[in-house]
């Protein structure tokens, strides 16, 4: 096959199987993905959809069972870890702990046979660069885990490797620490411009840190984009799902109406969305609509909706209404404004009003 | 790296010396003690090759008389259930004293703990010939115990205590209770505390609770124990040789002098292949409930 | 754990004394008999005064060093070769998954199950057979095949409790296998491996059974070299040169023990 030009990484119907004791696990089941030079790639996917696998095989821990995998245009898929041009951040950072942090960093210099006055220039440039200058003396024990995190990066980037594997880097982290983490990945990514290809289970992570993410389920990849793209035009029900929350609507395609297309909703009720022209008329759909998109009003057009319970969030207060017959509740969130005033009690008769742009149809 | 073939071979070489040892020195060894058993005894000691017979496992059960009738003879067996009667004890006992004492260990603070583990292990590894010695002179008739009951007027004569089967007992607890206490220890550490407060919040006593939840949790490890003492006691031979002197022979000293003054390498295999037979079988037991070897309890 | 103490629902009556009572029955043998082995007096019956002079017979006494030089020599061997094999089988079994490694755990543990009694014999008739002389040598190789799951134990739990991602980092970081194993693996593994040694050296030294059956002539250790003399007649020499034993076996177990629990 070709390799295409521009990509860091390639994927070519890459797939692993695991033996595992219950018979035979798919892991990976025919990946094609194309990670482009510089980007901050994101893998998510909840735990056991393959996007672990998928980063073990890039590093080359793992072998694949088919497929290929190519890095800059080089097939990669049988080469040994050490062979390849790319580097891990792990999960538990896995540094070595009987050396110290300095000897941590210019462990991969020293196997790649780098001159010794360099590496002590580079490994002091690195401590730097994570901010941990004069740590170098230290053992890994006697750092807190937030700057074992920044030896774990410095020991990798070191090597100024073409792509920067990250395995949910920062889920050992408490709250404040992993949204500083974030932040600081970014300025990372941003000042060696290398690839970046990071793992994690956190929308909010993945939304906040990508150039672009590619949405696993399992062992296959369900869309790739932009955090814009796979937030507001979620192509399935799984990503619309697990993106953030989203209401789910079960309904028929009546008809269409210039660019406009009018589905009747299956617990009652009809709704106007923009048409894809994807789907035959009379074909059953599932629509997808954002807590944030949807409006109440006391009255007025819209589906007539009674408010069954209200969540108060701080910021702002999530509705959860139920609609003509429909059994899941809808859920619409309002954000909290002072003098905004308008609130709407639990028991209330409401209108939702839903705009044809904030209608997502859905491909499966 | 490489494909199947590679790893297959790193594999045998890395296997290789450790199952070429015990295989070879260990595992071929019993097979041919198995096969000595069937053979016939040689005249001047040793076995006469291809001469295949069944006569040591009948001379286990019977003699032959001046002429040459086969008559019952229980010596063999008598000592056969005199090492199970003893071995049984042993375990017995070194669990009735094994497994307060590792619930006491495991009730203590950390620091304690290990400490204690500690202590239960060092005799476990210091010289089993040199702690049966020990007992002896403490059991002698004019050892430290008889001493003691002297002098406190307990007695004016010496008790026998050296060469009985008390003696024999007492060492063969020594010997092995720390094989008792560990797997029980560690059995009762893994029990999560509040398992037994909830069985207190839902009204049970603390012997019900002791009783319903405790035991039973500890139960691998108390089966564990229990076999790691029954069987080096079954087979025991410095013990017995010691402490229980010519009168309390055991299986163990009993194969010992086939190969010494008997000469009757048959006979001695013979009882070795019953013995290993013997445990193999409540190995079997065991495994079959609690599946797993106690090499790695 | 520690809110167990001190808690009257965790009070048992008897247990806190039949623990005392196993501590003491543990410990009073070998306190008696280190007691006696300075003791004075020749019938070692009653205490008459504190001296060292019956070390100095046993150490005097060239039987007995010639048994020790033999032990010696016995142990480091097979201390060595079993020590050497154990790493070597605990690398592949814990990092590596295949079919029948419960059998091999199970050919590993075989020493540890089967009765020291009955391994005598069969390695006595094995030896007498295939036509070795009972030596010295069969003695180290006797020793060897018993030490094997002595030595393999610690090194195993200390490999299965290292951080398999530690090596991935190391040939992440372009460490080809072999310097993999010997900048990161080795000096990891090494407390397991000092501590699976000493084992393996203090079971050698100790184990008196095996070596009955298979040395020969010549190649006499000191257990058995005690034994022979415990079977003359209690001496005080006895209690010195056992005395001794046990200092050395302790003094190997709390070094192994120590040496076991080093992090690193």
């Amino acid at each position: 096959m070709q390799a295409t030009s521009g990509a860091a990484i390639e994927t070519q119907r890459l797939t692993k199987i695991f033996d595992g004791p219950g018979g035979e696990v798919r892991a990976l089941d025919g990946v094609d993905l194309i990670i482009r030079e510089n980007e901050f790639f994101t893998l998510l996917g909840p735990s056991g959809c393959g996007k672990t696998t998928l980063l073990r095989l890039v590093a080359g821990f793992e072998q694949p069972t088919s497929g290929e995998l190519l890095l800059e245009g080089q097939p990669m898929a049988h080469r040994p870890p050490h062979r390849r041009p790319v580097n891990t951040v792990f999960q538990s950072y896995a540094l070595f702990p009987h050396m110290s942090v300095a000897e941590n960093v210019a462990f991969g210099l020293e196997m790649q046979r780098t001159p010794r006055q360099d590496i002590k220039a580079r490994v002091e440039r690195m401590l730097s660069l994570v901010k941990l200058s004069g740590m170098g003396e230290r053992r890994p024990a006697q750092l807190s885990g937030g700057q074992q995190q920044r030896v774990a990066l410095a020991r990798a980037l070191a090597n100024q490797p073409k792509v920067l594997l990250l395995d949910e880097p920062l889920s050992a982290l408490d709250l404040k620490l992993r949204k500083d983490m974030q932040i600081e990945l970014k300025r990372l990514q941003n000042e060696t411009g290398i690839t970046f290809v990071f793992v994690t289970h956190d929308q909010e992570e993945a939304l906040t840190m990508s150039d672009r993410i590619a949405v696993m389920n399992e062992g296959q990849v369900l869309q790739v984009g932009s955090p814009t793209e796979i937030y507001e035009h979620p192509t399935s029900r799984f990503v619309a799902d697990f993106i953030g929350e989203t209401n789910l609507l079960s309904a028929r395609l009546s008809r269409r109406d210039g660019s406009r297309a009018i589905f009747d909703l299956d617990g009652g009720g009809e709704l106007q969305g923009q048409d894809d022209g994807g789907h035959q008329e009379g074909a059953a759909v599932t629509l997808a609509v954002r807590p944030e998109r949807a409006e109440l009003q006391r009255d007025g057009p819209g589906l007539p909706a009674r408010v069954e319970q209200l969540v108060y969030f701080g910021t702002d207060t999530h509705y959860r209404l139920r609609l003509g017959n429909d059994p899941t509740p809808f859920v619409v969130r309002r954000q909290n404004r002072s003098g905004a005033g308008g609130g709407f009690a639990e028991g209330e008769e409401v209108r939702l009003h839903i705009a044809p742009d904030a209608v997502r149809v859905l491909q499966d | 790296m490489g494909g199947g073939m590679g790893r297959l071979l790193r594999r045998s070489l890395l296997l290789g010396p450790a199952l070429f040892i015990i295989g070879f020195f260990m595992l071929l060894p019993l097979f041919l003690m198995g096969y000595v058993s069937i053979l016939e005894r040689g005249m001047a000691g040793g076995v006469q090759w291809g001469q295949h017979t069944v006569e040591a496992y009948v001379r286990f059960l019977f003699e032959r008389d001046l002429m040459d009738n086969l008559v019952v003879n229980i010596d063999y067996l008598r000592i056969f259930a005199r090492s199970f009667l003893l071995a049984l004890s042993t375990t017995i006992i070194a669990l009735l004293i094994g497994l307060p004492t590792a619930f006491y260990m495991s009730l203590q603070p950390a620091r304690w703990r290990n400490l204690l583990i500690f202590l239960v292990t060092i005799p476990f590894w210091t010289n089993l010939l040199v702690r049966n010695y020990a007992w002896i002179l403490l059991l002698r008739d004019s050892g430290l115990i008889n001493g003691g009951l002297q002098w406190l007027g307990l007695s004016s004569e010496p008790i026998r205590l050296l060469y009985t089967p008390f003696a024999v007992g007492v060492g063969l607890t020594y010997s092995f209770l720390p094989f008792m206490i560990l797997p029980i220890y560690a059995s009762l550490e893994k029990i999560d505390l509040r398992l037994v407060e909830a069985a207190y919040d839902l009204g049970a006593s603390k012997w019900q609770a002791l009783r319903r939840i405790v035991l039973p949790l500890a139960m691998p490890g108390i089966a564990a124990g229990s076999i790691l003492v029954f069987i080096p006691s079954l087979g025991a031979y410095v013990t017995p040789e010691l402490l229980g002197g010519s009168r309390q022979l055991m299986i163990g000293n009993l194969i010992q002098g086939q190969f010494g003054a008997a000469r009757n390498w048959p006979f001695g295999a013979a009882l070795a292949f019953v013995l290993l037979a013997l445990v193999l079988l409540a190995m079997m037991l065991y495994a079959r409930r609690y599946r797993r070897a106690p090499g790695q309890a | 754990m520690l809110k167990r103490r001190g808690n009257p629902l965790w009070r048992f009556p008897g247990v806190a004394p039949t623990a005392a009572f196993v501590f003491a029955y543990l410990y009073l043998p070998i306190f008696i008999l280190i007691a006696f082995s300075f003791n004075e007096n020749r019938l070692a019956t009653i205490w008459t005064g504190f001296t060292f002079d019956w070390y100095s017979v046993a150490l005097n006494n060239s039987d007995m060093i010639r048994a020790a030089r033999n032990s010696l020599i016995v142990a480091s061997s097979a201390t060595f070769i079993a020590t050497l094999a154990a790493i070597m089988a605990a690398l592949c079994m814990t990092r590596e998954r295949f079919r029948r490694q419960q059998a091999v755990n199970a050919v590993i543990a075989l020493p540890l199950i089967v009765p020291e009694i009955v391994t005598a014999v069969a390695t006595l008739l094995f030896f007498v057979i295939i036509g070795i002389r009972l030596g010295l040598l069969t003695v180290i190789i006797a020793h060897t095949v018993f030490c094997i799951p002595f030595a393999y134990l610690p090194i195993r739990a200390r490999l299965q409790g290292m951080d398999p991602r530690l090596e991935e980092a190391a040939s992440d970081l372009y460490a080809d296998p072999w310097r993999t194993f010997r900048r990161i693996t080795l000096p990891l593994l090494w407390p397991g491996i000092l501590s699976g040694a000493m084992l393996a050296f203090i079971i050698s030294l100790d184990t008196f059974v095996i070596t009955y059956f298979v040395a020969g002539a010549g190649a006499t250790t000191l257990p058995v070299y005690i034994f022979g003399m415990i079977r003359i007649g209690i001496t005080p020499e006895v209690n010195a040169v056992s005395a001794l034993m046990l200092l050395i076996s302790i003094t190997f177990v709390t070094l192994s023990f120590l040496v076991g629990r080093m992090r690193r």
